[in-house]
């Protein structure tokens, strides 16, 4: 979860994600980036070398690297700020960089269900389309299966549970995810 | 008249975006302005907290980090150059926790007018895509788009290549000062931006109450009534 509020609308409609993931018998585990300690990426390359393929930065990412490549599936959530996902959301991304190598990366086969809120009225104004196509893309590349997105307007915090309609279809994001 | 450069590559000046920014500044020093640089790696700018905008309340971040002074720089220059590497089909972390912070410039409009250029280098995908991203943000922050320049890292093992480039580089740094000293306007570009500044303009006024800094920033810079 990439939002830096505790309660922020990304993370509220992740969290009806992992109740469908939930409710399709999937066991979920969640992190607030926010309250991680991450680092960006220094670019020295060291994890995409043959003999040393982990991150040598030693941060909260470490905790998250095995948690990936263990997982059948993940869940991202950010709001949009500057028309693309939070800088939270895009320091993990960059570290997964250290998730590939001469293999490919550690990504590939599973799933990913994404969410994204933001303040503006739709996805084209607010920029939720510049994440989505970034999104659509990296995963390609990474040989990762997209399983849907959702996203929605919400400005003060938590609001975007009012949007019935689009909690439902988080739910079922949540089912499709977990293979139901 | 003054150019900076804000840098989001974790090797600064040394990797392949800095290698195009160094010709590019050249050419504006040659054409007499003034430079600046502001490598990411080697300050300390956090991501956004998304707190209730105090920012908008008191006109700066509660962070105490290096944001301030790289937001003061932005602000006495004419012309900014945002130069980072494509980081999985985006701006790098380092960048993006840079605009991210930019939030109350942006909703205030505060860079209006100003030039900006934009250098983009990537492993092997097509860095339009950042191009394409970086010139949204200027575009919405009312900045005049100069143009940009962008390789992929093959292009700098080709000797013919990469004089290319160094040109097409420094060409970009000429133009950039002739924009400045002319005050160039790029018509073409008016729809966007000001379609940016009213976006900001009807968010302000919505939240006039809650943001008496933007609010009073708007009122004494900016004609509410256009």
């Amino acid at each position: 979860m990439g939002s830096p509020r505790k309660n922020g609308n990304s993370t509220v409609l992740s969290k009806q994600i992992v109740e469908g993931a939930l409710a399709a018998g999937a066991r979920v585990e969640s992190f607030y980036l926010h309250k991680m300690k991450i680092s960006p990426c220094t670019a020295c390359d060291k994890c995409h070398k043959a003999d040393d393929r982990f991150c040598v930065i030693k941060d909260d990412m470490q905790k998250l690297y095995p948690k990936i490549i263990a997982a059948d599936g993940l869940i991202l959530a950010s709001p949009i700020y500057f028309f693309t996902v939070s800088a939270q959301l895009k320091l993990f991304m960059d570290r997964c960089y250290a998730l590939g190598g001469p293999g490919g990366y550690q990504f590939k086969g599973k799933k990913i269900a994404i969410a994204l809120t933001y303040g503006d009225v739709d996805p084209f104004r607010s920029g939720a389309v510049n994440a989505m196509r970034t999104f659509q893309d990296a995963f390609a590349y990474v040989e990762a299966d997209i399983a849907g997105y959702v996203y929605g307007t919400g400005l003060e915090q938590g609001e975007i549970a009012k949007n019935k309609a689009l909690m439902k279809d988080a739910f079922d994001l949540g089912k499709i995810l977990a293979g139901g | 008249m003054k150019v900076i450069a804000i840098i989001g590559s974790p090797k600064g000046m040394q990797g392949y975006t800095g290698a195009l920014v160094a010709p590019l500044l050249n050419a504006l020093q040659q054409e007499g302005i003034d430079t600046d640089m502001f490598s990411l790696s080697d300050l300390t700018v956090l991501p956004c907290k998304g707190c209730q905008n105090v920012c908008h309340v008191t006109g700066a971040c509660h962070q105490k980090d290096d944001f301030e002074k790289v937001k003061q720089a932005m602000l006495a220059a004419d012309g900014i150059i945002f130069a980072t590497p494509n980081y999985t089909l985006q701006v790098s972390a380092q960048m993006k926790a840079l605009i991210d912070r930019c939030n109350l410039l942006l909703h205030c409009q505060q860079l209006r007018g100003k030039y900006g250029a934009v250098v983009v280098t990537s492993g092997g995908s097509d860095p339009e895509v950042v191009v394409n991203y970086l010139n949204t943000v200027m575009t919405m922050q009312g900045l005049w788009r100069v143009g940009d320049v962008s390789a992929v890292r093959a292009q700098f093992g080709d000797d013919d290549e990469k004089a290319n480039l160094m040109k097409a580089a420094a060409d970009l740094g000429k133009r950039m000062a002739a924009a400045i000293k002319n005050k160039e306007t790029f018509p073409g570009q008016d729809e966007e931006r000001n379609q940016g500044f009213e976006i900001m303009k009807f968010m302000v006024m919505m939240l006039k109450d809650e943001w008496p800094f933007a609010w009073d920033y708007w009122n004494t810079h900016w004609d509410l009534t256009e």
